[in-house]
């Protein structure tokens, strides 16, 4: 063997791989050249180094794995891979889906303590106070709401019901079509919802301070006399909205009341004497946002909790952001955008890099609820 | 989620090292999502090793890397073939993650390095001799090539040719080469620095 051969050999020398003769070929020609002795010790200097730096490795206790372990446990979802092709499905059509970019409106919910559950409570108060001005009534005026939200792209079937709400109350029809030509109407809905909650959300702290049901009765009974009704009935959407949330427009119609009722079977029947079984008390509109929990309803009713990965995102309606995600296809986010007209301000750094980060990622709306009128929005690691 | 197979068979008196992970895994399918702290337990000690010996990460990069490790392959267990085991899966998954954050990182490393801080050069006069033995030669053989990382890794925790073709299902000469290739790159790569922090 000549001197490069043994070279080669030297590092298997080293890991003691080398047959007993090539070990003693080794052997005999290392006590003859210098280079390749000095070369052999530097591999085995080589190798401890190595070995150290692979080994010598800190490895924590086992209390850092059991607290590893529940920090896990506590992020994952309900079930493994929850399908959004169950909401998303229809988009996997390639001949719809492809060119299609999906804008959805996400409304973060600020300060997180009109979500806590001392909110909650205050929300299932009757609500009295919803006549007067509402403090925060103006969330998102329908002018700048316009592109931001296509109601027929959503998921769920919460418009058909809407749809079928309107036809049953005789009100008039609504076509939510997918060219956007109704976006004024949409956004005239998401408006009224919206606008809906937020009342609510200011009409429990006034609540405690109008006690007397009789009062509220008359209260309402006064206001609700139709000034509005023209108005309501040239905007069939608004109508909508109206029985959502307003309370008082829609009541003249017995049949109306009556799609009311059996459309919020879930929620809390208003007791009959105070409502004088007429007025459907705004109970309803708050069943509107506490039971259906489609999670489409929770959208347009703008209570989101976003989740991107660890993070948790609560805002309240007050200064509230509109932003668009675009969805490719397969429901992975391709864009995010700030609609226009809204503070980009608003969102703080840390968020915002957290948006940034969440490009590419899987986006899905998810059956769960942090309390009944959040909805989880979360958006996948995976590819 | 109450009554599952799994809790029957706890209830047995089997113990939950004996369940098999199939078993396990298809209790966590049908909603028990418990059970997934079974699978974190029986192997988040020998993956964090695996990876911490092949990446030597931070511990926190470490932490945020098992949690991700974890939580992607929850999320994907449903592409999971029962029969198979499972650790070799999970190590995929766990390397892509690394993979990925090491991009990630990457990308940010570019962004310093047009824009460096300030203090930079005054931090390498810093460097001695003590930094040398165990941060340089991680930071070399976290640059050697993958394939020769892999062996050299392999080769340190004491697997021997044979088994380390095995392992990664090359030929034992490949083995011996990549070690050779990997060796001298290490030593090439070492005293570049060497040179380098005598020079300052």
């Amino acid at each position: 063997m000549n001197h490069q051969q043994i070279k080669d050999l030297l590092g298997s020398y080293v890991d003691g791989e080398l047959s007993p003769e090539q070990k003693q070929q080794v052997e005999n020609h290392i006590k003859q050249c210098s280079e390749c002795r000095d070369l052999l010790n530097n591999l085995t200097e080589l190798d401890q180094k190595v070995k150290g730096a692979v080994l010598k490795q800190e490895i924590p206790s086992d209390q850092y794995f059991r607290g590893l372990r529940s920090a896990i446990i506590t992020q994952l979802p309900y079930k493994p891979e929850p399908s959004w092709k169950k909401y998303f499905g229809f988009l996997t059509k390639k001949e719809i889906s492809a060119v299609a970019v999906m804008t959805l409106v996400l409304v973060f919910v600020l300060a997180i303590r009109y979500v806590s559950d001392n909110f909650f409570e205050q929300i299932k108060q009757p609500q009295t106070q919803q006549m007067q001005t509402p403090q925060y009534s103006r969330f998102l005026p329908p002018d700048e709401m316009e592109h931001s939200f296509q109601i027929d792209e959503l998921p769920g079937d919460q418009y058909v019901t809407s749809t079928e709400l309107i036809e049953d109350s005789g009100l008039g029809e609504v076509e939510f079509t997918a060219d956007g030509t109704n976006g004024q109407e949409e956004s005239d809905l998401d408006y009224a919802v919206t606008r809906s909650t937020t009342e609510i959300t200011g009409g429990g702290e006034l609540a405690e301070g109008v006690g007397l049901v009789e009062e509220t009765e008359a209260e309402i009974e006064t206001i609700s006399e139709p000034t509005d009704m023209v108005d309501i009935e040239n905007r069939s959407t608004e109508v909508v909205s109206g029985a959502v949330g307003e309370t008082t427009a829609t009541l003249e119609s017995p049949a109306s009341l009556q799609t009311q009722q059996s459309y919020y079977q879930n929620a809390e029947t208003p007791d009959e004497e105070m409502t004088g079984g007429v007025l459907p008390s705004q109970e309803y509109s708050v069943g509107y946002g506490m039971e259906q929990r489609d999670k489409l309803d929770s959208m347009v009713s703008y209570n989101l909790v976003m989740i991107f990965g660890d993070y948790l995102i609560r805002r309240n309606n007050r200064d509230s952001t509109v932003l668009n995600v675009y969805l490719d296809d397969r429901g992975y986010i391709t864009d995010l955008s700030i609609e226009e007209g809204f503070n980009e301000k608003k969102i703080s750094p840390d968020v915002q890099e957290l948006l940034s980060n969440t490009i590419g990622r899987r986006f899905e709306i998810d059956t769960m609820q942090v309390n009944d009128t959040l909805l989880k929005v979360k958006i996948f690691i995976d590819q | 989620m109450g009554n599952s197979i799994l809790d029957e068979r706890l209830k047995q008196g089997m113990l939950e090292g004996e369940l098999d992970d199939d078993l396990v895994i298809n209790d966590i399918l049908n909603g028990n999502k418990q059970q997934f702290k079974i699978l974190m337990q029986r192997y988040d000690k020998k993956l964090y090793i695996h990876l911490k010996r092949r990446f030597f990460f931070s511990p926190e990069d470490m932490d945020d890397i098992m949690q991700d490790a974890f939580i992607r392959s929850y999320k994907s267990l449903r592409t999971f073939k029962k029969g198979r085991s499972f650790y070799p899966w999970l190590v995929k998954i766990a390397e892509n993650v690394c993979k990925d954050y090491l991009k990630k990182k990457s990308n940010r490393k570019r962004l310093e390095e047009l824009y460096p801080p300030r203090d930079n050069i005054s931090e390498r006069n810093e460097l001695n001799d003590e930094v040398i033995g165990l941060e340089t030669i991680t930071e070399a053989i976290k640059k050697l090539p993958q394939n020769q990382r892999e062996v050299l890794i392999l080769r340190a925790e004491g697997y021997s040719y044979a088994e380390i073709s095995e392992k990664l299902d090359v030929p034992q000469g490949t083995v011996m080469s990549r070690l050779n290739r990997a060796r001298i790159s290490l030593q090439e790569k070492l005293a570049y620095l060497k040179m380098q922090v005598g020079e300052k």
